[in-house]
Parts: C-alpha cells; sequence; structure tokens
C-alpha cells in the first residue's frame, strides 16, 4: 500500500456524479441483475478515506468490538448467569463460577475467553487513543461536536460493559469488585436502592444478580454500543472525513484525499483485523488474566482487589477523598462514596463533554474546521492533554499511596503538583518548536 | 364564489385551535409513555430474599479456616488477634459477618466483636490487625481502631464498625449478648 499516487482517489461520493464513466465498466451479474450492487459501490464503494497512522483507532475500536462479540457469543454458550451453589467434583461454588472453570478447562473456550478479557482492554484503550487524537488535532470542532459527544457516550457505555464483565466469573474478586460498584450505586441520594436494586438485580449478592448483569452485558449494553456506533458512523459518512493538513495544498477544495473504500480501505481494514486478532491470541495464549482459582469462589473473605487500569483512576480518588467531605441534607447522605465514585467522574467526563464548548477558537466560527491541526501548533491543546494525563497517572499513583510510604496530604500534593506542573512544561517545550507559519485548519471553500 | 370574510376567520381559528389541542394531545400521550415505561422499570429492582440478623444468645462459630462453623473458645485467640465469626447457623448471611478481636491484655473489656463489613463501601474487612493492633479494610484503605468502639483512625469511612456485645462463657466460647449497635455496611 505504500504506492501513494496510485491509490490516491480524488473524488468522493458526494462529488461523483451517479454513473461516472471512469467508474464502472463491468457488465450485470447474475446479482446486479438482482440487487445491483453496481449502484451500491456508487454510492459507498467509492468513500475516500484519508491516509494517516492515527486515523485506525477508530476502526480497531470497531475491530475489537466485532471480536468481543463473536468470542463473547461462544462464552455465552456455555456460560451459566447463576450465583446458586452447585456441587462440581466434590466443591460446593457458584453456578457461574463452575461454568466459567469449565470455560477454563475446556482449551478453546479458554482460548476465546482471554481473547475477550484482552479485546476488551485493546477496546477501551483504542477509544482513549482515538479521542486523544481528536482532542489534539482540534477536530472536535464545528461541524464535529455532536460526534464527539457521542464518541464519549461510546467510551462510557463501553466501561459499563466491562464493569459488568468483571462480575460474571463470579470468583471472589468478582464479587468483591462487583459489591464495591454497587456500593457506589447504593451512595447516590435520595434514588441510590431503587437505582443500585435495578443495576444489580436486587442487594447485591442475591439471587437476581448474575441474570440482571449478564443481561446487561450481553444485550443491552451492546445493543446501545451498536446504534450509538451506528450514528457515530453515519454522521462520519454525512460530515466526511477530516483531512491531515498537507490534504490542503494537494486536494481541491472540498475534496478529500485519500484511498477508496473498495478495495484498499477494505484491504487495510482486513489486514488491521487480522493484526488485531492474531495479537490478542498470543497475549491470551500466553499472558492470561488471572485464573480462577487465584481468589477461589466468593468467601467471607475480602481480597485486596484493584480495578484495571482504566477505572483506577476513580478507585484512587475513592481511597483519597478525605471523609470530611459527607453530609447530611433532608433526610439523605451525600457520601464520600457518592463524591468520589460518581460525582468525580462525571465532573471528569462532563468537563470532556463540554471541550468542543470552552474551546475559543470554536466560537463564531467562519465556515468548518476541516484538517487536523498539527501537533506543533496547538500549544495550548498539548499541555492540557499533558496535563490531564498527568492528573490520572497521579490518581493511580493514589491507589498504590500507602505501598510507596505516602501520607494522604503529601498524595494530594502529587495529584495537584503533578499536573499543573506537567502541563506548564508541555506548554513551554511546544511554544519552543511552534512554527511561525501556522497553518489554517478551516475549510478553503468557505 | 366569494367567501364571506367572518366565516373564513373562524374557519382559521378552528384550525389554530385543533392544531393546539393536537400538540398537548402528542404531549401527553409521550408523558404517559414515558410514564407507563417507568412502571416496568421500578418492577425490575428487587429480589428479596429472607436472611436472619444475629441476636442476642447466638453462639460464635470460625467463617474461616479448617475449624468452619465450630464453636471459636477463648483459647483458639491468643490476645492481640482477630479472627471472621458467624452467629451459629447464620452463616448464609453475608452482612452477619463478625469480626471478633481479643485486645492486648491491658484492655478492658479483653474480647469486643464489631461488624466485619466496611462501612465505606461493603467489603470485609482484613481479620489480622495491622502492626498498630488496628482493624483494616483492603479494599481502599480505612482504618478502625478496635480498642475504641472501632473509631475511624483513617478514611475513607466515615462510620465507625457497628458494635456487638458478646459474652465469654466460663467453658471460653463466645456468645452475641445483643445485636449490632447500628446499620450494617455502607448507608
Amino acid at each position: 500500500m505504500a504506492n501513494q499516487e496510485s491509490e490516491t482517489a480524488m473524488s468522493d461520493t458526494a462529488h461523483t456524479p451517479g454513473d461516472n464513466a471512469t467508474t464502472v465498466h463491468r457488465p450485470a451479474g447474475w446479482l446486479d441483475e438482482r440487487v445491483d450492487t453496481r449502484a451500491l459501490y456508487r454510492k459507498y464503494g467509492r468513500k475516500v478515506f484519508p491516509v494517516h497512522s492515527t486515523f485506525f483507532f477508530g476502526e480497531m475500536v470497531l475491530f475489537t468490538f466485532v471480536i468481543l462479540v463473536i468470542t463473547g457469543t461462544y462464552l455465552a454458550f456455555m456460560y451459566v448467569p447463576s450465583n446458586v451453589n452447585v456441587t462440581v467434583s466434590g466443591q460446593t461454588v457458584p453456578e457461574a463460577y463452575a461454568s466459567t472453570r469449565l470455560i477454563e478447562t475446556t482449551p478453546i473456550a479458554s482460548l476465546f475467553r482471554n481473547v475477550h478479557h484482552w479485546a476488551a482492554h485493546l477496546m477501551i484503550a483504542s477509544i482513549i487513543l482515538h479521542m486523544l487524537r481528536i482532542f489534539l488535532s482540534g477536530t472536535y470542532r464545528k461541524p464535529r461536536e455532536i460526534n464527539w459527544i457521542i464518541g464519549l457516550l461510546l467510551l462510557i457505555l463501553t466501561l459499563g460493559a466491562a464493569f459488568y464483565g468483571y462480575g460474571l466469573p463470579y470468583d471472589a474478586f468478582a464479587v468483591t469488585a462487583t459489591g464495591i460498584g454497587y456500593g457506589i450505586a447504593r451512595s447516590i441520594p435520595w434514588v441510590g436502592n431503587i437505582v443500585s436494586e435495578i443495576a444489580f438485580g436486587g442487594a447485591f449478592p442475591t439471587l437476581g444478580s448474575l441474570s440482571r448483569m449478564f443481561t446487561l452485558h450481553v444485550f443491552v449494553i451492546p445493543l446501545a454500543i451498536m446504534a450509538v456506533a451506528g450514528v457515530h458512523i453515519l454522521i462520519i459518512l454525512k460530515q466526511k472525513h477530516s483531512q491531515p493538513g498537507y490534504a490542503r495544498r494537494i486536494a481541491e477544495p472540498g475534496r478529500i484525499l485519500g484511498v477508496p473504500f473498495w478495495p484498499y480501505q477494505v484491504l487495510m481494514g482486513v489486514q488491521l483485523v487480522l493484526i488485531i486478532f492474531g495479537l490478542l491470541c498470543l497475549l491470551g495464549a500466553f499472558v492470561p488474566p488471572h485464573p480462577l482459582t487465584a481468589f477461589g469462589p466468593p468467601a467471607s473473605e475480602t481480597p485486596e482487589v484493584k480495578p484495571d487500569w482504566y477505572l483506577i483512576w476513580i478507585y484512587g480518588m475513592l481511597r483519597i477523598l478525605p471523609s470530611r467531605v459527607s453530609f447530611s441534607l433532608f433526610g439523605t447522605t451525600f457520601a464520600q462514596t457518592f463524591f468520589a465514585g460518581l460525582v468525580f467522574p462525571l465532573i471528569f467526563f462532563g468537563l470532556l463533554l463540554l471541550v468542543p464548548f470552552l474551546d475559543r477558537s470554536n466560537r463564531h466560527v467562519q465556515g468548518t474546521y476541516q484538517y487536523l491541526e498539527p501537533f506543533r501548533q496547538t500549544t495550548k491543546r498539548v499541555a492540557i492533554a499533558f496535563a490531564a494525563i498527568a492528573f490520572l497517572l497521579a490518581l493511580c499513583l493514589a491507589a498504590y499511596y500507602d505501598k510507596f510510604g505516602l501520607s494522604i496530604r503529601e498524595m494530594w500534593g502529587i495529584v495537584v503538583v503533578a499536573p499543573v506542573g506537567c502541563g506548564i512544561v508541555a506548554y513551554l517545550i511546544s511554544r519552543r518548536y511552534e512554527p511561525d507559519e501556522l497553518l489554517d485548519t478551516r475549510s478553503p471553500d468557505d | 364564489m366569494v367567501e364571506p370574510p367572518i366565516e373564513r376567520e373562524a374557519f382559521v381559528q378552528f384550525h389554530m385551535r385543533r392544531r393546539r389541542f393536537l400538540k398537548w394531545l402528542i404531549r401527553a400521550a409521550f408523558a404517559l409513555f414515558a410514564l407507563a415505561l417507568a412502571i416496568p422499570a421500578l418492577a425490575l429492582k428487587s429480589l428479596k430474599i429472607a436472611s436472619s440478623n444475629v441476636a442476642s444468645g447466638d453462639q460464635l462459630v470460625f467463617a474461616t479456616g479448617n475449624k468452619v462453623g465450630d464453636p471459636i473458645l477463648l483459647a483458639d485467640l491468643p490476645a492481640g488477634t482477630a479472627v471472621h465469626a458467624f452467629p451459629k447457623g447464620k452463616s448464609n448471611n453475608p452482612n452477619a459477618l463478625i469480626e471478633l478481636v481479643h485486645l492486648p491484655a491491658k484492655d478492658h473489656p479483653s474480647v469486643v466483636a464489631y461488624s466485619a463489613i466496611c462501612t465505606h463501601l461493603g467489603c470485609a474487612v482484613s481479620d489480622t490487625l495491622n502492626a498498630q493492633g488496628n482493624i483494616h479494610c483492603p479494599c481502599h484503605g480505612s482504618i478502625f481502631n478496635p480498642a475504641d468502639h472501632a473509631a475511624i483512625v483513617r478514611g475513607p469511612a466515615v462510620r465507625s464498625l457497628p458494635g456487638l456485645p458478646v459474652e465469654v462463657g466460663s467453658d471460653g466460647s463466645i456468645t452475641a449478648a445483643g445485636a449490632f449497635d447500628g446499620p450494617i455496611g455502607p448507608q
């Protein structure tokens, strides 16, 4: 795919006249006479995809999601969402635990379980990278504000699916982690009891818990992801891709520089799927997630559990937020758990949601932003991104603060100083390398 | 034929009223539909299982280890250590888990019991006391002082662990002398 020249299609679906002489000469085949696949090709096959390595993050999200659906479906054939005790080879354990043990000890199912586990990690990592690229290149601005918000919703849905996925194996680890989620949901003032009982099928852990969590993990959230991701992609089709800055110099105004969907983008997509699946199989085979027997079936003991990396920043806040933030008002309690476990992440996601509206360059815009802002000319965004990453990393450190011999006060010092320091340093460094002439990232024809 | 203007006016008025009425009707239909959806959503909430709580006279038995279900005797519990206990016959209720602590000799009373369910987020506190002889929770690091009514030494927990009055019998067995003096777990 190295030869850019021959594969650069200087056109876009919207600019291609219906039946252009240069497009298809293929005679109508058996299928065309019935469903006219050539019309499909004319409408979507010539959709142009800009070529840029960071443009693959979004596709990676889609592909890992497909892998999750396929491996998850296979696992659902064997998994039993029940916490009723059964006796299997002399040991009395919950049925979900027993069925997960069966998955774990069946070779291909065990590989699929491990691939499912790592695909979830990769999906969330890809969403974060995709978001970071959109943020740094400023392409959340007009006209793409709606898709930024939809993307954020997809991140939250995916985190929800991942959280429910934790609980299903029903070992001591899973029950403890889910119990903490239940406690956080219960801490919502006034409606906490109803919300937590709906989200966990009663007072967790109870008889209905696993069928509730299973249904949410397997049907409700994935269907919501499919629907919302569908809207996300439809909006991309309507708005067309943003483009790397060089396209502004090469392509005519209003045209997209890149490769057509069929066959080149499809070929690259297939390569990407194969690479991802291969990588996940290797990871699944050689770096399995913790075996069920590591924590054993649920017991009265609570193992020391920490959430995975993508939730550990909330866990860090749960540990270091002082208890004096809690207060009672109108007969309800605003607990520390409510502030650390729900209000804090909601504020963080709320700020992300407001990014397109807080960005001053996105107010009263003449025309639309259609080109990626080059990394070197966006000093403020680089500074903000580094500050945000430092903040999240500091909170990850807070999850382990006593292991490092730090006091809560010192930990708070790091949580406050690290983002500010990193932001300032990143700003000063990127200012040094700022080019003299800035690229106008708006579309030249409006 | 030209219509009389007054009738035309009435005709328009009628249409405007009809349009307003239909708009309200659509809104009301949406509201009713949302309400109708809320009812099955609320019905999803609960499946309650009856479970028995600790009561006066319940003998405390081991909750873990190779003596699960056996009565705990004072001799099993050296001073300065703790153990997880259940009221006998009530181990199916995870919220009845008890942290039984034998305080170091200088303290009085020497055996105290608390709910083992952390008031922060409902984890079971560790049955191993920390280096200072305090109860600690493995989940988010809360620390409680067993010699002082499980008072909070370090957050994030807001409430101390509910206490359970216990009596040591002449044979060394330990029984509950009442119920927990507060609600169990996070509230």
